[in-house]
């Protein structure tokens, strides 16, 4: 299921809201399993989940330990559940929001110029080249014999140059192939229905929560 | 009689040092014009600076890549180095040599029309236009692919659909056809055709008989100074051991597309072998199998030196690899440095280099070098080290004549002294005339021709 970037990053901020101004309590962990339900119907996958999980606990055990020993076990078990519940909801909405769509939405709406936004999305794109990069970089110090700690940084280098060549290619692209601000889009990146159908129903889920909280009922 | 177009005399450009102060030797550009809907071809060595000149007329140079130039270059009696006009910025499209770094857009799809949104098009025209380039660049199926997943050859194909839909007046080519295979390259030419009279054309190619029909017009970009051709036969290739790939079953697919299906090949002793195959098909993955870089599915690779098994973790200490993208060999800040890091017999090798025409670049910057220079400077590093097996992708790109047969005769030499090579090609009758087995890539099995 495909849900417009959007919608989900306004639900995910009023997640992230929450778990920040509550911290850990029934009212989170509802929350929480609401995010948990969201991951999984935008197409999470089992393997990613535990993978995060892992991550999240290895992250928030380390601030457990530094609370346990330097502050009390209260706090420590305070922090661990807050640090578990933020890191998770901040890393899978990162990974469940396509920010490219995002972008090209927020641009076709003219609230991003294109001039903007274009550079932001080479960036993003530039990632994945970057990371392709460093593997065959690897490879090749290995195979000149660079692969020791001492060249540490003749191998970083040609790394640095590509991001700046690429950065300056794909610039020199944009403006010779007449980049503006005055662009306009083809294809429709606004919401549909579905979108704010599926935002609409959080609208009323989250205040039920809400009531059933401050009425203390849980 | 009609008016020049576009015309240029007496220039030159230097580029200035990261002192600010002109450093390099300046670039004479020979003198041309050209007239409304005519079509140029501009033929020459590499490095002599064929695509700067399509940078002034772009206005890329002074305007973004900062150089001093001298000299008149006139569009439609304006001088463009005085004042670019936003007219010419507009009609002109420049399709760069290296479709890589002209993908701007995440999807396929978004890369066709990228042009065509910029000069506002209508959305009735960009649909009309997008899927008549679609249809003639065989692009229906790669439209909802993320651009970072495409080959070079389908990269190519894209750009050059989403510049050719914009309707421009210019169109102005380097080397358009490089990444492309002999099918493609054919039907791009054919295509061209087509187009001529109704644009102004100016192409930046070697080796291409096609345009020899095609073209008004033709500038052939002298040496800049005559040089006494050397041989390789002055030189003694150290012998290799004696290198062994034996491949059984392997499987490889990318997101659900099968790549190949149970390839079985071996490869052994000192030959030649070439790999072609259209754009997309999978010859750079089957070398990324090589090198480790990608795992297969199935099957196993086994690399055998002396008929003795190579572990896997010491495969790179005897292949050597040269990558489509050249600029990924680089290291050093220098040439020289390049050259002779980790290597047993520098002499030799700065040998090889001043044959292969790079004796002026030595204290250069390697990445400030031509294309042409920074692939046969990219070969060189991969032959310095002396590896038994040599894979090189696409080892001819961006290569004039001379020099394409100075590296076939290198490429012989290396044969001769015990090395195996694989080569990946588009060029179908120069892997004929260098190779012992041509195996053409179709349908996820690999093939001998």
């Amino acid at each position: 299921m495909k849900i417009h970037p959007l919608v989900l990053v306004l639900i995910f901020l009023i997640n992230i809201f929450f778990v920040l101004i509550k911290g850990p309590c029934l009212l989170t962990a509802l929350i929480f399993a609401t995010h948990l339900f969201v991951c999984f119907i935008l197409g999470f996958k089992v393997k990613t989940f535990f993978k995060l999980i892992f991550l999240v606990t290895f992250f928030s055990l380390s601030l457990f330990i530094l609370n346990y020993f330097y502050v009390s076990l209260d706090m420590a078990v305070f922090n661990f559940q807050r640090a578990f519940l933020l890191t998770y909801i901040s890393i899978s909405s990162s990974l469940l929001i396509d920010f490219e769509w995002l972008l090209l939405f927020l641009m076709s709406k003219k609230i991003l110029s294109p001039s903007k936004g274009y550079p932001i999305f080479a960036a993003i794109n530039s990632i994945e080249k970057l990371k392709e990069e460093k593997r065959r970089l690897d490879f090749l110090a290995k195979m000149r014999g660079l692969n020791h700690f001492r060249y540490f940084f003749y191998r970083l280098m040609p790394l640095f140059v590509f991001s700046l060549r690429h950065s300056q290619r794909v610039a020199m692209a944009m403006v010779a192939r007449g980049l503006n601000d005055q662009k306009v889009f083809y294809f429709d990146y606004h919401l549909k229905k579905k979108d704010y159908f599926f935002g609409l129903s959080f609208l009323l889920v989250y205040p039920v929560f809400f009531t059933l909280y401050f009425a203390k009922i849980i | 009689m009609a008016d020049t177009f576009l015309s240029w005399k007496n220039v030159s450009v230097t580029f200035p040092s990261f002192e600010g102060q002109a450093k390099t030797l300046p670039i004479s550009i020979p003198d041309g014009e050209v007239f409304e809907n005519e079509f140029l071809w501009i033929d020459g060595p590499s490095g002599v600076g064929k695509s700067t000149l399509l940078h002034l007329l772009k206005g890329i140079i002074p305007r973004y890549l900062f150089a001093e130039v001298q000299g008149e270059f006139l569009y439609k009696r304006n001088d463009i180095l005085k004042l670019f006009p936003d007219e010419l910025d507009k009609k002109c499209v420049y399709v760069f040599q290296n479709p890589y770094s002209q993908i701007v857009t995440p999807r396929a799809k978004e890369e066709i029309v990228f042009s065509m949104e910029n000069y506002s098009f209508s959305r009735d025209k960009i649909k009309e236009e997008s899927k008549k380039w679609t249809t003639i660049f065989e692009l229906e199926n790669l439209l909802e692919q993320k651009t970072s997943t495409l080959s070079g050859g389908q990269c190519q194909r894209l750009v050059l659909a989403s510049s050719l839909a914009c309707s421009p007046e210019i169109i102005l080519f380097d080397e358009p056809t490089a990444f492309l295979d002999s099918g493609g390259q054919k039907d791009f030419y054919e295509l061209l055709g087509k187009l001529k009279g109704h644009f102004t054309i100016i192409v930046i190619d070697h080796h291409a008989p096609e345009l020899i029909h095609l073209c008004d017009k033709k500038i052939n970009w002298p040496f800049q100074k005559e040089k006494e051709l050397k041989k390789f036969s002055d030189l003694d290739f150290s012998s290799s051991k004696n290198a062994e790939l034996n491949i059984h079953s392997l499987s490889f697919s990318y997101a659900e597309k099968s790549i190949f299906k149970d390839l079985d090949l071996n490869f052994q002793g000192s030959k030649i072998i070439s790999i072609v195959g259209k754009n997309g098909t999978g010859k750079s993955t089957f070398f990324k199998m090589l090198t480790g870089e990608l795992k297969p599915d199935f099957g196993e690779i086994d690399f055998l030196v002396d008929n003795e098994a190579v572990p896997f973790k010491k495969w790179a200490e005897l292949i050597s690899i040269v990558y489509q993208n050249s600029e990924a060999q680089f290291f050093f800040d220098t040439v020289y440095a390049e050259l002779c890091f980790n290597v047993q017999d520098p002499a030799f090798v700065l040998e090889l280099a001043k044959i292969l025409g790079l004796e002026d670049t030595f204290d250069r910057s390697p990445y400030l070098l031509s294309e042409g220079q920074k692939r046969r400077l990219s070969i060189l590093i991969a032959i310095a080290q002396g590896r038994p097996l040599l894979l090189h992708d696409e080892p001819t790109y961006g290569q004039d004549a001379v020099n394409i047969d100075l590296l076939t005769e290198m490429f012989l030499k290396l044969k001769k002294a015990g090395r195996l090579q694989l080569i990946i090609t588009h060029d179908l009758s120069w892997a004929r005339k260098i190779s012992d087995e041509v195996f053409i890539l179709e349908d996820q099995k690999m093939v001998p021709l």
